[in-house]
């Protein structure tokens, strides 16, 4: 079976790294920098199941983002990870349409049951 | 001498003398300027009212009264146009509706002067005042001018309340003495106008409000930007109360000491008179100055410099403020910062036994976990940097050659990065007291960052200029400018646009410069580049 591609948008190597230990051998992993990139990689690559979303900043604007994201793709499943346990950013990332919230420092036990659950 | 006359004269000299320090302090910036014009014409009030009370035919009286109107009549509009300046809104047609009040301003003037019959005047001698002049009996005269004299106070008051809402807290405050003293500068004539209708006999307090208002003025825009509106309600009144308190002994004082010459000679003399009031104002000085330090020790539980105590105290309460707002971010953001190493660090010794075997895991592992220590580390160290700086070792510094020692560390990066080099030392004589280290540190984060902007070449401009005791370090880029969106919170801790940088930086940068009492100021534009501009004062 063909594994399920995800694209993984983080600007730090160290995360990007971890998700690749804890992803890669059941998942086809494609990593992107930052936003513009990762507006650019789904503009091309068409099979991408579900995208993991870094958001830096604390305030609502960090998910501008996930806007642009929804706007160009509206039917990709998007999982935020945040280092912000911030209530607003949460229900307002669901509002927006995103369908999970990963708080840092995350577990890889939690990483994998939660991409199994959205890409099942 | 009658409380009328000192009244007049002191709304005279308090007027004149607050409208020469508006003149002199606003080099011609229009709000302070129209109000330095209000203060003289409530003195050309004061004055006339004065000279008119000394006046020796009822003909000069009226002359004088007349020149005291000038202030009246021509206060309301310039007090419209000050609103209108501070305000700074763009109404349409202000400049038409402007001129217009003007122009009505002048017919009342010009009535004043050429129409007889717009005064009427009683004269009184042995009364509490000598003159007693006012608008004529003719009910339309009074009440156009009531209506003008009303739409113009009122509205004005309705902007800068209207006004209040907009603005930032420290305006706020100042605005809120502006509303204070026209309320107390202008209930006075109100007052008198409405009880001239109804023609009740009532006392002309009103010099003694306008002699009030210069001084709310003056104590909220020159002296007490921040002080609490509270504070200087309660001073005012138990001041105003003391002043009066201490007047009437002394007038009670001076009719005594000439009564009993009087009965013990028969007859009232002026040198006795005067000689009395030299003596008791002798006498009074040391007396009021202990009541002046017994009511502050009391009320304000300090002595006369309790005020500017009062005034340090709000400001380092801001300063707290700004403070704990910085360290509630800082505490956001380093919990970003922390979280992400951490996130690496435990994620790799995760899968370590997994991939005990592999070369590539294990040297990714070296390289990625200990950098992520490396990044936690100098976090901290930062962080501690910007939590508790150390004190400042103020020496004497040349601020030319902390730039250019900066400049010499960054020179390798410079040529690296094919920035060109503009210096531009125009400032002299600079005996400037300063931590060179901790200014050294600032110029460092503020170049470094001008770099990280322009990796592909560009110019770095480094400038000095002085304006009096102001000196002003400039240091310009050629690179891609900061958005209007981030442009507030470069200083944030925290805030960074690059993947490098922690966002320490600036605002490492801004403690530094504001513990040295300065200021940074940023102009910038997207595609241009930026300009950071700190403001140090000599001292």
């Amino acid at each position: 079976m063909k594994k399920k591609r995800i694209l993984i948008c983080d600007d730090e190597e160290g995360i990007r790294e971890s998700l690749k230990l804890i992803l890669e051998s059941d998942y086809d992993l494609v990593f992107v920098k930052d936003a513009n990139e990762c507006l650019e990689k789904l503009k091309k690559e068409k099979e991408i199941s579900l995208l993991l979303l870094d958001i830096k900043m604390p305030k609502i604007s960090g998910l501008d983002v996930l806007k642009d994201v929804k706007s160009l793709k509206p039917g990709l499943k998007v999982m935020i990870i945040s280092g912000y346990k911030s209530v607003e950013t949460a229900s307002e990332a669901a509002k927006l349409g995103a369908v999970d919230y990963i708080l840092k420092p995350f577990e890889s036990e939690e990483i994998l049951e939660k991409v199994k659950k959205y890409l099942e | 001498m009658n409380f009328f006359i000192l009244s007049s004269l002191a709304a005279f000299l308090l007027n004149f003398l607050i409208s020469l320090i508006f003149f002199f302090k606003s080099r011609g910036k229009l709000p302070s300027t129209n109000l330095g014009y209000g203060c003289l014409l409530a003195s050309v009030w004061g004055l006339g009212c004065f000279l008119s009370s000394l006046a020796n035919s009822v003909s000069n009286a009226l002359l004088w009264f007349k020149i005291a109107h000038i202030g009246t009549i021509l206060t309301p509009a310039v007090y419209f146009d000050f609103t209108y300046n501070l305000v700074k809104k763009t109404y349409p047609n202000r400049k038409i509706i402007t001129t217009v009040i003007y122009i009505i301003a002048f017919i009342f003037l010009a009535l004043n002067f050429f129409y007889d019959n717009f005064y009427k005047v009683d004269y009184y001698f042995n009364s509490i005042y000598f003159f007693r002049c006012y608008f004529s009996d003719n009910f339309y005269y009074i009440i156009f001018y009531l209506i003008f004299y009303l739409f113009l106070v009122l509205y004005s008051l309705f902007l800068l309340i209207r006004h209040l809402k907009n603005i930032n807290p420290n305006k706020k405050n100042q605005i809120k003495y502006f509303i204070l003293g026209s309320f107390v500068g202008w209930s006075g004539p109100e007052g008198m106008y409405l009880f001239i209708i109804f023609h009740l006999p009532v006392y002309p307090y009103s010099n003694i409000l306008i002699a009030i208002m210069p001084l709310i003025f003056a104590y909220a825009i020159l002296r007490h930007h921040l002080l609490d509106i509270n504070i200087v309600i309660r001073k005012g009144l138990i001041y105003s109360f003391l002043i009066a308190l201490i007047t009437s002994i002394y007038f009670i004082f001076i009719l005594f000491i000439s009564r009993i010459f009087q009965s013990a000679m028969g007859y009232s003399s002026y040198i006795v008179n005067l000689l009395a009031v030299f003596l008791i104002a002798l006498l009074f000085a040391p007396l009021k100055n202990k009541i002046q330090y017994l009511v502050d020790r009391n009320f304000f539980k300090g002595t006369l410099t309790s005020l500017a105590h009062e005034k340090a105290k709000l400001e380092e309460e801001l300063r707290r403020s700004d403070r704990i707002k910085a360290v509630s971010t800082l505490a956001a953001g380093m919990a970003h910062e922390i979280k992400n190493p951490l996130t690496s660090i435990k994620t790799f010794t995760e899968y370590l036994d997994k991939n005990k075997g592999n070369p590539e895991f294990i040297d990714k592992f070296k390289r990625i976990v200990g950098s992520e220590v490396d990044r936690i580390n100098s976090i901290v160290h930062q962080l501690l940097d910007f939590a508790k700086p150390a004190a400042l070792r103020l020496k004497n510094c040349d601020i030319h050659r902390l730039l250019d020692e900066t400049l010499t560390l960054l020179s390798n990066d410079l040529l690296k990065y094919n920035i060109k080099l503009i210096k531009q030392y125009n400032a002299q004589n600079l005996n400037l007291q300063a931590d060179p280290n901790r200014l050294k540190q600032a110029f460092l984060n503020i170049i470094l960052n001008a770099i990280e902007v322009m990796p592909n070449g560009g110019i770095l401009t480094v400038s000095t200029d002085q304006l009096d005791d102001e000196l002003s370090i400039a240091i310009k880029d050629t690179g891609k400018g900061i958005s209007e969106k981030d442009l507030p919170h470069i200083f944030d801790p925290f805030f960074s646009t690059s993947e490098k940088g922690t966002g320490l930086g600036l605002s490492i940068t801004h403690g530094i410069i504001k513990e040295h009492n300065g200021r940074i100021e940023v102009k910038s534009k997207v595609g241009l580049g930026s300009e950071f501009r700190i403001i140090l004062y000599r001292f």
